[in-house]
């Protein structure tokens, strides 16, 4: 049996003819994932960081590993640094609150307005409390104006925030030639990762930046949990914003010592559950390996570009052939509303993204209402893109 | 091919009637369906209580539009008190379709548009 055939699989509602190309809304679940979840319940139930029989023990050295295996997965150079939240809108607005009140009224935000809502919107109430201008910039090539973005930056700039991969484009931006550029005047510089985690190998340490977040249903986890890493010396300096158990070291009723990093970030029973099955999820990307994932994902790209070419009535978003990009396609085909799109290919049991993907930066600059998105995991394959475009060529013609 | 695309609500989509802003109306109002985009405006000329004229305009799907299309066709002529009484079922009966929940907002956009109009 091929590997792509051993990997299907694991993912229950392939079995079921469904065609799922919005892995970048939200990817399946692997059976491994469900089992490591369900061992949690069925055999070692309990908190962490509490009890002192055997459960608890194992569940605290569950979760503990994981975040081991979580920080050398996107090259952390320690542990402590992974912060587990409840996905990446959750981690940027913890981050946001982190940061509060050490910048100055007058200095500057940068935000692209390709990033999703979640890296936009958290920062945008920020720059409200805060006093801070926000420097929106724009497209250029229907993709991310990068040189405009590095001449935005400037000695008022407080910060940078850069989704990692725009989750509408596909394209890839250069996060380490910002974040050195920020770094250069003193910024921070902040990565939504919610879309590259699954699709590139990541380094935090090598990229420079000073904190990424992702989410773990993008990356075969489960739904519900999510990553901020934050660089250690920056982390040090961060006051906990949220208070209760499990945060402290020491409390009396009018002293509080926090317990250290990372557990002061996580005040409550965190969702222990699904850490362990984020932490199985990596285990099992890394077990087929990057060279298998990233020629996997490749060939589909590769092939999704002839079929889009050969199509002179779909128009792609997103600029180049030549430019990096993850399989991500977001196109419109003109005369035809996207909701009508993905409705009928919803009914041949086609899963596809309809709408603005909450990055409505993109549609206002575009001036268009939306775009049908495709987005590929690493259980599609080539066929499945013929069987998708056979079916936009009926709407097509059905519509002409 | 779904039935509900049929060559009925197609050809009102690509050939819509009513569409664009009235040379003169007395009512205006915005109807938007959030989720999937659709955003039209409908313009109604409203004299002694009675509809002498009615359009739309704006962007939407294929049900979005046919619909409005019929809606501000039967409007026509209708006192204001009539508006409240077209049902979803009614109009779906004279677009020829049986609906769906997942898109009884799109068809429907202009018809509450107008019932919310009057009220």
């Amino acid at each position: 049996m091929k590997l792509i055939d051993t990997i299907r699989l694991e993912f229950s509602p392939l079995i079921q003819d469904i065609i799922y190309l919005d892995s970048g809304a939200s990817a399946l679940t692997p059976n491994v994932v469900l089992d490591a979840m369900n061992t949690y319940y069925r055999e070692y139930r309990s908190n962490i960081h509490r009890g002192l029989y055997d459960f608890s023990e194992r569940a605290t050295t569950e979760y503990e590993n994981a975040r081991e295996t979580i920080a050398q997965f996107i090259g952390a150079n320690r542990p402590e640094e992974v912060i587990f939240t409840r996905g990446t809108t959750d981690g940027i607005n913890m981050l946001a609150e982190l940061l509060q009140d050490r910048f100055e009224k007058g200095q500057n935000i940068i935000i692209p307005v390709t990033e999703h809502h979640s890296n936009m919107l958290p920062w945008r109430e920020f720059a409200r409390r805060q006093g801070l201008e926000i420097r929106y910039i724009g497209l250029k090539g229907g993709i991310l104006d990068e040189l405009a973005l590095l001449a935005a930056i400037d000695e008022k700039t407080a910060l940078v925030v850069i989704g990692h991969i725009s989750n509408v484009l596909g394209t890839i931006h250069d996060a380490k030639k910002i974040s050195d550029k920020a770094h250069k005047v003193g910024a921070l510089c902040i990565v939504d990762g919610a879309q590259a985690v699954a699709h590139i190998p990541i380094s935090v340490s090598d990229l420079g930046i000073d904190a990424y977040a992702f989410s773990g249903h993008k990356l075969y986890g489960p739904t519900g949990i999510g990553v901020l890493w934050v660089n250690y010396t920056l982390l040090q300096n961060l006051k906990p914003h949220r208070t209760g158990g499990d945060m402290v070291e020491y409390v009396t009723l009018d002293t509080m010592e926090y317990a250290p990093i990372p557990q002061r970030f996580e005040a409550g029973t965190p969702p222990i559950a699904e850490v362990i099955g984020l932490a199985r999820a990596i285990q099992w990307t890394q077990d087929i390996g990057w060279e298998f994932i990233q020629n996997h994902e490749q060939e589909l790209i590769q092939y999704m570009w002839q079929q889009i070419v050969s199509r002179p009535w779909i128009e792609l978003l997103g600029g180049e052939k030549s430019i990096p990009r993850i399989g991500c396609f977001a196109f419109t085909i003109k005369g035809i509303h996207t909701h009508d799109i993905s409705y009928l290919l919803a009914k041949q049991s086609i899963c596809v993204r309809a709408g603005q993907h909450c990055a409505s930066g993109i549609t206002e600059k575009l001036g268009i209402a939306g775009s049908i998105r495709v987005t590929f995991g690493i259980y599609n394959t080539v066929e499945e893109i013929d069987i998708l475009m056979r079916e936009l060529d009926s709407i097509y013609h059905k519509f002409q | 091919m779904d039935d509900i695309y049929r060559e009925y609500i197609l050809d009102l989509y690509r050939n819509p009637l009513n569409k664009g802003k009235l040379n003169h109306y007395t009512h205006h109002q915005q109807g938007f369906n959030p989720n999937c985009g659709d955003d039209i405006k409908l313009y109604l000329d409203i004299q002694d209580e009675i509809i002498v004229g009615a359009s739309f305009d704006g962007v939407g799907c294929a049900l979005c539009i046919a619909g409005a299309s019929i809606t501000t066709e039967r409007l026509k002529g209708l006192s204001i008190a009539e508006i409240s009484t077209i049902s979803a079922e009614q109009l779906y009966q004279w677009l020829g379709i049986d609906m769906e929940n997942t898109r009884i907002k799109c068809v429907t956009l202009a018809l509450r548009t107008a019932q919310e109009m009057i009220i």
